[in-house]
């Protein structure tokens, strides 16, 4: 179950240490991607792909806008 | 697991930092110019204290929300005027996310020579002076 958090929350959690997921195309976050974030693109989100994903951090996933 | 609202965009739209081949370079917010401000309650002897050059100086209310602009030829007036009665309120604003070409061309269109940046509630970032920026 994901809960929804705004920008500065997003800030927050980052600096205590979660995990930030980009899922968009690799080509779109090579150009920008917000500060420490990993790319796990939506197309190849898998069971393998996560799983280099800690499982004591929280984790936080952003797309471009709303999704 | 977190979902951030609103994705990329709503964290661009404050002005946070972005990383990448292009980064945050494009957009206004990596050329924000600090812009430092009074309070709804100073008076023009604040103002002198903290203008830079001829730069006009904003005014601030709650919680950092821009509510005026007080202009660099007021600083004739006496100190004890209250800035409230002296500002331009509603200086032109515009978005830290908004492409450094498209907000060069949208202030020069307004015929303005600066511009205020704030997030999408108000509150101040800084300022924008399009004849300092190249493109």
């Amino acid at each position: 179950m994901s809960k929804r958090i705004d920008a500065l929350g997003a800030q927050r959690m980052i600096r205590r240490g979660a995990q930030l997921v980009d899922v968009l195309p690799a080509s779109i976050f090579v150009q920008e991607h917000l500060p420490g974030a990993r790319s796990i693109p939506l197309e190849t989100m898998n069971t393998a792909a996560v799983a280099e994903l800690r499982r004591d951090k929280p984790v936080v996933v952003y797309c471009f806008d709303q999704h | 697991m977190s979902d951030l609202i609103g994705g990329r965009a709503a964290w661009t739209v404050l002005g946070l930092a972005t990383g990448g081949q292009i980064g945050d370079r494009r957009r206004v917010s990596a050329l924000v110019l600090p812009a430092p401000s009074v309070g709804i309650d100073a008076t023009i002897a604040d103002v002198r204290a903290v203008a830079i050059g001829g730069r006009p100086t904003p005014v601030l209310g709650d919680g950092g929300v821009l509510l005026g602009a007080i202009q660099g030829s007021v600083a004739r007036l006496p100190d004890d005027t209250p800035v409230e009665s002296v500002m331009v309120t509603a200086p032109g604003t515009i978005r830290p996310d908004l492409r450094v070409d498209e907000a060069v061309q949208q202030v020069r269109e307004d015929g303005l020579d600066h511009v205020y940046v704030t997030t999408v509630s108000g509150v101040l970032i800084g300022l924008v002076i399009p004849d300092e920026i190249h493109v």
